[in-house]
Formats: structure tokens, C-alpha cells, sequence
């Protein structure tokens, strides 16, 4: 198994799209280790689609745009390395990538060896344009076995958007990681679709193949290639907690060369960030689903961590301010056991105590208060 | 970034009138434009359709924003939105 946790990196889709090069590669680069993200646990630099030529050169091996890329990808793996982070990039299963560059449809194993030359360390996976005869489970497995062969070990991120019953047949290709959701925009609507999305996916996820929310809209305000309505830093720490939360991948999706205060706060904030690594790799699940008010405008979740802690998140996903509370006996641990929790703030520091039996917050609108709790006597 | 496979394209030229789908919030009559647009910005699972003034109060986003992004995507090969002329495309 080549990850125990989510991986946690930097993609350049959400804001650069196809306005990508080889400076903005090394510029990004060289922020992700300036900036603190390389030490907070943020490792692989992934290059999305529109990378490529448009054609494959005379031995049928794809071939990086000469304009976008003119020292080839080579030189941009070793310079990613040099900086201590792991070089990622991108592919489709189909005949064409999204954006209608090559794909790796019956390219597979040669592309895989081009990949292993190039230093490559992570390979994201597109499902665009491919065959509507020849199903889904084998081509991931045709490209998971190209990998696996290659000389070299790269994660292979599966990105089929949970199509085709993904959940089903994505263990058996060798991914790391899966899309189990459809993409990720960078407005408030989006984030709250992807997390009603995933919840029935849950017990998919955990360690030999992770389940991927897509990438972070943290930090994007409404621009690049997904921007669309933008966000406010309560509704990025928010998404950010509940990705956590749920033990996705951590994959930055803004510009990291220009963050703003509040996105590096959000986006390195340790007590999250060691909730998604957490090694017990444990499923979350959902406490306090009111039917007579608030079911999906407030999430109560909880977690169980490595070293028999736990983690409790309250997520408020509505615009009016509003109450999450929940009883201990929902997380089995009723006054009977001689047990409660003390649960400290991942964000404020401040650690409370369950009163009577159960814990009631007020949340402003879109905010979340996360805890690591941990079991002590009543 | 979503698509879908290999599959017959909205047909260029403007389609019959009761041929057409149309908003699920409005009524209004969708173009292929639409259609796409809520697949690329919902899901691709989508069977429900909204015109862009819908799509884009759902979205909390500026209907003009859409229609750039609509026009980004269209350009970088998006399967959502057909590639013809925009007098193709009603």
C-alpha cells in the first residue's frame, strides 16, 4: 500500500486550468516550501490536464506543449524533488482528456513508463471521453496494472466522479485514492452538495483507497477556473473542516504564491490536518439528525481517532444562525459507562465539558467548531 | 473536471419547441447551453434542468460570471457545450 493517510498536495485545475506553465510551476513550488504548506503536511505538486501537445511524437509517447513546458517535464519533476515535494500529472482513460488532449485509452503501459521516466510520483485519472463499450472497472484496471508495472511508485488517483457505480469495483484496480463525488466549484453550494453526496459513501473510504471530495476551493474568492460565486473565509474553514472531517485528500486548489492570512490559517491548521491523517483511518458518522428542524442545515459528526480519542464536528450549512447539540448516549457513551468526553478546540484552543449528558453550541451562520475529544471518567 | 462519455451531441440549429426540456424552477424553454451548464456546475447525474437565471440564483453567482465560464469551458473542450457558433446553439 503506497499511502496510509489521504495524500496532501497542491493541484493546479481549480485555478489555473489550461494557463499553466513551467515558471508558475516553479513559482508554486517554491511557495508550498516559503510559505509553511511542505512542512504542514502538503507534498505532492500535481500538474491537471493541458499540459500535453496535442499529438503523440513518433513512437506514440505523449509530449509535453513545447511552448507551456519548453525544458520538458523532466526538468520540472527534478526541480519539484529539489524542493523536498513529489511531482504529480494527469491523464484520462479515455481517448482524449477533458480538454481534448491525448488520453491514455490503449496507451496505457507506455504512458505509464513515460510517467516513471519522468520522475512522476502521482497520476490523476480522468474518466473523459471514453469508450461507452468497454467498461470502467477495466480500464482502471488496465491503467492500475501499467502503474504498478512501471518501475516506479505512483499514486494513482482514480477521478471517475463516482460514475458508473464507482464505489463498487475501484478497490479492485490498484487506485489509491477515488473521485467520489462530481466537481468541486468554488461557491457555497457546491461544497454543501459534495458533502450531502458523500455521506451514503462513507463507508467506502479508509485506508487502501481513500474517498476524494475533489479539490480544495479554500483560499479562491471567486476567481480562476472554477471560481464562480466565491466564498467567505468562514465558509472556506468550514469546507476545510468538513474535508478533514471526512478524510479526504487534501489537494489546494488557489494560489498558493498569494495567500491570504486566513487561507494559511485555514489551510494549516494542525488540529484539522492531524484529524485527516489520523492513522486509525475510522469512518465518521452522523449523531443529532433532528426530522422536526434542522436535519441537513446543521451536521453533528463524529469520529473515532488512533489512541481511543475521538472527534466531534458541528457544521452549520445554512445562513441563519443556528443550535447543534447532540446527547452522549449518541456516541455510546451514556452516564451509565462512567465516562464523558473533554473536548478540546481544534480552532480556539478552549476545552469544554458535556453538561448533563449532551452539548449544545450555537454556530453563526456557515461556521463549525471541530474537538478532539478525549474519554475520561464522569 | 467532469465529462461524460462518447455519446450523441445536441444537434446543431434550434430544436423544436416541444422537443425541448425546460426549467425545472421556471419553465422557461433550456438550450443545450443550459442543459450543460447545469451538468458541469451540479453534477453530472442531473436529470433536472434550470435556465441560467435560475442556475445562477442556485449558485449564488452573476449570470454574466456563468456565461464567461460556459464560454472558458466551451473553449478548452468542455463535452458539456457544443462547439459550434453561438446562432447554432439556441
Amino acid at each position: 500500500m503506497l499511502i496510509k493517510t489521504p495524500p496532501m498536495g497542491w493541484n493546479s485545475w481549480n485555478t489555473f486550468g489550461e494557463n499553466i506553465n513551467e515558471d508558475m510551476i516553479r513559482e508554486t513550488a517554491d511557495a508550498m516550501v516559503s510559505t509553511g504548506l511542505k512542512d504542514a503536511g502538503y507534498e505532492y505538486l500535481v500538474i491537471d490536464d493541458c499540459w500535453s501537445e496535442h499529438g503523440r511524437d513518433k513512437d506514440g509517447r505523449l509530449v509535453a506543449d513545447h511552448v507551456k513546458f519548453p525544458h520538458g517535464m523532466k526538468a520540472v519533476a527534478d526541480y519539484v524533488h529539489e524542493k523536498g515535494l513529489k511531482f504529480g500529472m494527469y491523464s484520462c482513460a479515455g481517448t482524449l482528456t477533458c480538454a481534448r488532449y491525448p488520453g491514455s485509452y490503449e496507451h496505457e503501459f507506455i504512458d505509464a513508463e513515460t510517467f516513471a521516466s519522468w520522475g512522476v510520483d502521482y497520476l490523476k485519472y480522468d474518466y473523459c471521453y471514453h469508450s461507452p463499450i468497454v467498461p470502467g472497472p477495466y480500464l482502471y484496471r488496465r491503467m492500475g496494472l501499467a502503474l504498478e508495472n512501471c518501475g516506479r511508485d505512483i499514486l494513482f488517483s482514480a477521478c471517475s466522479w463516482g460514475s458508473d457505480e464507482t464505489h463498487e469495483w475501484i478497490k479492485t484496480t490498484g487506485a489509491d485514492i477515488w473521485r467520489s463525488t462530481g466537481d468541486i466549484f468554488d461557491s457555497w453550494k457546491s461544497i454543501r452538495d459534495l458533502t450531502q453526496q458523500q455521506e451514503k459513501l462513507h463507508p467506502f473510504n479508509g485506508a487502501g483507497c481513500f474517498n476524494d471530495m475533489d479539490m480544495l476551493v479554500t483560499g479562491m474568492y471567486g476567481k480562476g477556473n472554477v471560481g464562480i460565486a466565491g466564498c467567505d473565509d468562514v465558509q472556506y474553514r468550514t469546507h476545510f473542516a468538513l474535508w478533514c472531517f471526512m478524510q479526504s485528500p487534501l489537494m489546494i486548489g488557489c494560489d498558493v504564491r498569494n495567500m491570504s492570512d486566513a487561507t494559511k490559517e485555514t489551510l494549516m491548521n494542525p488540529g484539522l490536518i492531524s484529524l485527516d491523517q489520523d492513522p486509525a483511518v475510522r469512518q465518521p458518522f452522523r449523531i443529532a439528525k433532528w426530522d422536526g428542524g434542522y436535519v441537513d442545515k446543521v451536521l453533528v459528526y463524529a469520529r473515532h481517532l488512533a489512541h481511543g480519542e475521538l472527534a466531534v464536528g458541528l457544521f452549520n450549512m445554512d445562513s441563519e444562525k443556528a443550535r447543534a447539540q447532540f446527547n452522549m448516549d449518541e456516541l455510546a457513551l451514556p452516564e451509565s459507562t462512567g465516562k464523558t468526553i473533554e473536548m478540546h478546540n481544534v480552532f480556539s484552543g478552549e476545552t469544554i465539558m458535556p453538561q448533563n449528558g449532551a452539548v449544545g453550541r450555537v454556530l453563526e451562520p456557515y461556521a463549525c467548531e471541530v474537538y478532539r475529544c478525549r474519554i475520561v471518567d464522569l | 473536471m467532469a465529462g461524460q462519455s462518447f455519446g450523441p451531441r445536441p444537434a446543431p440549429g434550434k430544436p423544436e419547441e416541444d422537443g425541448r426540456a425546460a426549467c425545472a424552477a421556471c419553465g422557461k424553454l433550456l438550450t443545450s447551453d443550459e442543459i450543460g451548464a447545469t451538468r458541469k456546475f451540479l453534477g453530472p447525474r442531473r436529470t433536472k434542468f434550470l435556465c441560467l437565471s435560475c442556475l445562477s440564483a442556485e449558485l449564488g453567482a452573476d449570470p454574466e460570471k456563468l456565461r464567461e465560464k460556459i464560454e472558458d469551458y466551451r473553449r478548452m473542450g468542455c463535452v458539456y457545450f457544443s462547439p459550434g457558433p453561438p446562432e447554432e446553439r439556441e
